[in-house]
């Protein structure tokens, strides 16, 4: 079922909201089956049969973890249990995602005269199979607890970011649902949820929606664009992007504390950044801590223990040195980035994509480490604001390339267009569109991206999530902040209607396919 | 103690003034969408906002509504071809008697069925002849695929009584449901009066409307297959045979089609339980190039109109020399 669409809002939304009420009388254990019940029934409305994967994950994850904890008595090692589940997951996660894909990709390039049927992708199947992961981890660790198993169920499969994140941490969302509070309806939630939820569905039905044309002509082309309709298009797709996922986190951040239940942040204003490492803690956050806590962290952990064991240094200053840098920080950068660029799916243009970020990466820490050593004073007023203005263009301009080929169906399309955007063999282009009106269309969203505040700023004083990106907390020269007043309520009243006669024709989330 | 002021911390705060602010504020929050969703049922229903609230089909529609007390002795009723292809004025000057097309399309047909033929018959005199016309793809109303079946929904929404919006919503009750959000996306004056002002709108006479898009149909045409396919014909004969009374005969005319190259297939067509002539064949450049394949360019209706003469004439002569 899509947010953004009636049978979601008109239907679903109320009426789970409504039970919600009625059952938070009886018992907590009573809020949580239900909200358990009715994530399943949000998750098996496109395709029941998908029902089966995701119990069959649950069902397995949530065995392992009664191993684990002893719950179910045992003498099995619990790394071995460990391991036993995240060979499941991702052995489950390859076979949906890529094992069909690699075997096509492998008959075109040897030309083996075979083609494999692609399988179905299970909605969010990435999602709910990270969040079990870390689960387990954690639990193997000590970290965290074992669950009874409607808990368990609902940890998983709470509707809001069931399909698309946020990626939520058992320590996030568990607490949650087992203080000992009130969990009926609160229209203080009510109303910052239902504003945070129209502010989403803005950016995507609003704003996402209307750059999408533009954004699948130009990538449907093959590169046959004039320069100027391949900077549109591809400048139209870098801000749909944005503002598809980021809307989607908004409305899923809005409907989580439609029930009391905050969430953590996914969006930060990326676009923001002065650096690419500022964009990656802006930028689908949840993931790159998840990726940072369970990929990045672990592989440096053990460099730095492999190099101990050679007598070699591991501090700061060791990562100064071109050796201990390439070692400890480009290897696990490059390596991390790798498979970040692959999770997106079995294609050359997810493996550069990554790969371009990891080497964005490593370069942006190599600058950091070469300015710590210089020890350069920082910049002041006026030529502080330029040399940001001018980061924050650099970075944009990184990502934009690396999100040419992250939209492309393939590696030579993402070239193609980059060909064309750096008016290589532009001669040959064809005339698609007049490009004055999307520019101004352009010029118009990019406003909205630099120079207002995003949805948790505007609602910060009625705390939007479990905390607030520290980018956020900063003092800000548009300060718009919501209040539960006339003027806001009609307002965004206004873009729930807008949204309503918008989507006659929903159109998907992006990152549903991951 | 909190305030609606104050930030709220997890676990929420409930206090009595925040809860009551937050309560408010819902309430505002709901008002557009809800006054939003109702307005454009009024307003199709209030007369003053009428003439601002009608798409393009509709406003060739409502001429549906308005036929009372003009009686007439040959009836067109059926499709968008019967609107744009059949100059009535020229039909009855030639024949000497009154013939009103009684316009539908078949967007609206697919929702308001013979809704207003029967309003017709209602209100006037049985006609001689009731010329149920239709593209020869079209002769099933009911056909799910119809395109535009928001005109459908306009004309119940703006015209019908309480009784007949009632049925309808019992028998489509999505199309009720989504007509506001259709509402705010066709054009029309109030809801997009650029789009509104780029149409080409012609005068309506005795439910003839010439169709203005000047581009039409290549010679290479070619019907799609969903026009190749043949359609249950049992709305028509339903309606045939419905209407035919002692005083009333009813007929099945096929509109004319163009020479496409595949036109053989039309052609070759049986239409079973039907008792209709093979449509006639005209140049596709006389044809406008739109998806119905089927609306004669402005310049050509006479042309049509004539060919539907020689078809009611013979009619008409087949009738008399039935009668005692």
């Amino acid at each position: 079922m899509l947010f953004n669409s009636y049978v979601f809002l008109l239907c679903f939304l109320p009426g789970t909201l409504l039970i919600y009420q009625l059952v938070s009388r009886f018992h907590r254990k009573a809020v949580v089956v239900w909200l358990g019940i009715a994530s399943l029934i949000f998750y098996g409305y496109w395709r029941p049969q998908f029902l089966f994967v995701l119990g069959a994950s649950i069902l397995f994850n949530y065995l392992i973890s009664c191993l684990i904890s002893r719950k179910i008595p045992n003498a099995i090692s619990t790394h071995l249990l460990l391991w036993t589940a995240i060979a499941g997951n991702l052995g489950a996660l390859c076979w949906f995602k890529y094992l069909f894909p690699l075997l096509n990709f492998f008959n075109n390039h040897l030309h083996l005269g075979r083609h494999w049927t692609d399988v179905l992708l299970p909605l969010g199947i990435s999602f709910f199979t990270f969040t079990q992961i870390a689960y387990l981890v954690d639990l193997q660790q000590g970290v965290a607890t074992q669950q009874d198993f409607f808990s368990y169920l609902l940890f998983v499969t709470f509707f809001p970011h069931l399909i698309a994140g946020p990626i939520l941490h058992h320590q996030d969302i568990m607490p949650q649902f087992q203080q000992d509070r009130d969990y009926g309806l609160h229209w203080n939630d009510l109303a910052v949820g239902f504003s945070w939820f129209a502010m989403g569905m803005f950016k995507k039905v609003i704003i996402a929606d209307k750059l999408a044309p533009t954004a699948d002509l130009i990538f449907s082309m093959h590169g046959q664009v004039r320069p100027v309709e391949a900077w549109v298009g591809v400048i139209s797709y870098v801000f749909q992007l944005y503002f598809d996922f980021s809307g989607y986190c908004d409305m899923a951040c809005g409907l989580a504390r439609m029930f009391s239940i905050d969430f953590p942040l996914n969006f930060s204003s990326p676009y923001k950044s002065a650096s690419i490492i500022e964009f990656w803690q802006r930028w689908h956050m949840t993931l790159s801590q998840y990726i940072n806590s369970y990929l990045y962290s672990p592989m440096q952990f053990m460099i730095s223990a492999s190099r101990q064991k050679n007598g070699k240094k591991v501090s700061r200053k060791a990562q100064g040195t071109p050796e201990g840098f390439l070692h400890m920080v480009a290897l696990p950068t490059m390596l991390t980035m790798f498979i970040a660029g692959i999770w997106h799916g079995a294609g050359l243009q997810f493996l550069i994509f990554g790969l371009l970020h990891g080497s964005y990466l490593t370069v942006n820490h190599a600058w950091r480490i070469y300015r710590s050593q210089r020890k350069t004073e920082p910049l002041q007023g006026i030529a502080s604001h330029f040399f940001h203005v001018g980061w924050v263009a650099l970075t944009f301009l990184c990502v934009t390339v690396s999100l040419t080929f992250f939209r492309s169906s393939g590696l030579h399309e993402g070239v193609w267009l980059l060909e064309r955007m750096a008016f290589v063999h532009a001669a040959h282009a064809n005339y698609l569109f007049p490009a004055r009106p999307k520019v101004f269309l352009l010029i118009g969203v990019a406003a909205i991206v630099w120079f207002f505040p995003n949805t948790q700023q505007v609602l910060a004083r009625y705390k939007p999530a479990l905390q607030l990106a520290p980018a956020d907390q900063e003092r800000r020269w548009l300060p718009i902040f919501w209040a539960p007043n006339l003027a806001w309520g009609l307002g965004l009243g206004a873009v729930i209607l807008a949204a309503l006669v918008n989507l006659q024709n929903p159109s998907s989330f992006l990152y549903f396919q991951f | 103690m909190n305030t609606a002021t104050e930030p709220i911390h997890a676990p929420h705060a409930t206090s009595r003034l925040a809860e009551r602010k937050g309560f408010r504020f819902i309430c505002y929050y709901m008002l557009l969408p809800i006054v939003g969703y109702l307005f454009p049922f009024f307003a199709e229903r209030f007369p003053p906002l009428q003439p601002y609230c009608v798409t393009y089909g509709g406003s060739i529609l409502d001429h549906a509504h308005g036929l009372a007390g003009q009686d007439a002795d040959v009836i067109f009723f059926g499709d968008s071809t019967a609107m744009f292809g059949v100059d009535t004025e020229r039909l009855s000057r030639k024949l000497g008697l009154k013939v009103l097309n009684i316009p539908n399309t078949l967007g609206s047909l697919a929702n308001t069925g013979d809704w207003t033929l029967r309003e017709y018959l209602d209100g006037n005199k049985p006609p001689r002849l009731i010329v149920f016309q239709t593209a020869p793809w079209n002769l099933d109303f009911h056909q799910t695929a119809n395109p535009g079946p928001y005109e459908g929904d306009e004309e119940i929404v703006r015209h019908a009584d309480p009784r007949e919006f009632f049925r309808f919503t019992g028998a489509h009750p999505l199309e009720i449901f989504y007509f506001p959000f259709r509402f705010y996306a066709s054009p029309t004056p109030l809801t997009n009066l650029r789009a509104w002002g780029k149409l080409n709108l012609a005068p309506v006479v005795q439910g003839f409307s010439p169709n203005l898009n000047p581009v039409s149909l290549q010679p290479s045409c070619t019907f799609p297959d969903i026009e190749l396919h043949l359609q249950a014909t049992g709305s028509v004969r339903e309606l045939l045979s419905k209407y035919r009374t002692s005083k009333t005969m009813t007929v099945s005319y096929l509109s004319p089609i163009p020479n496409c190259t595949n036109v053989d297939q039309i052609l070759a067509r049986h239409y079973p339980g039907l008792t209709v002539a093979p449509p006639v064949v005209v140049p596709p450049q006389d044809i406008v190039a739109d998806f119905t394949h089927a609306h004669p360019m402005r310049a050509y209706v006479p042309v049509t109109t004539d060919i539907a003469y020689d078809f009611v004439r013979r009619q008409l002569l087949r009738g008399s020399a039935a009668e005692p």
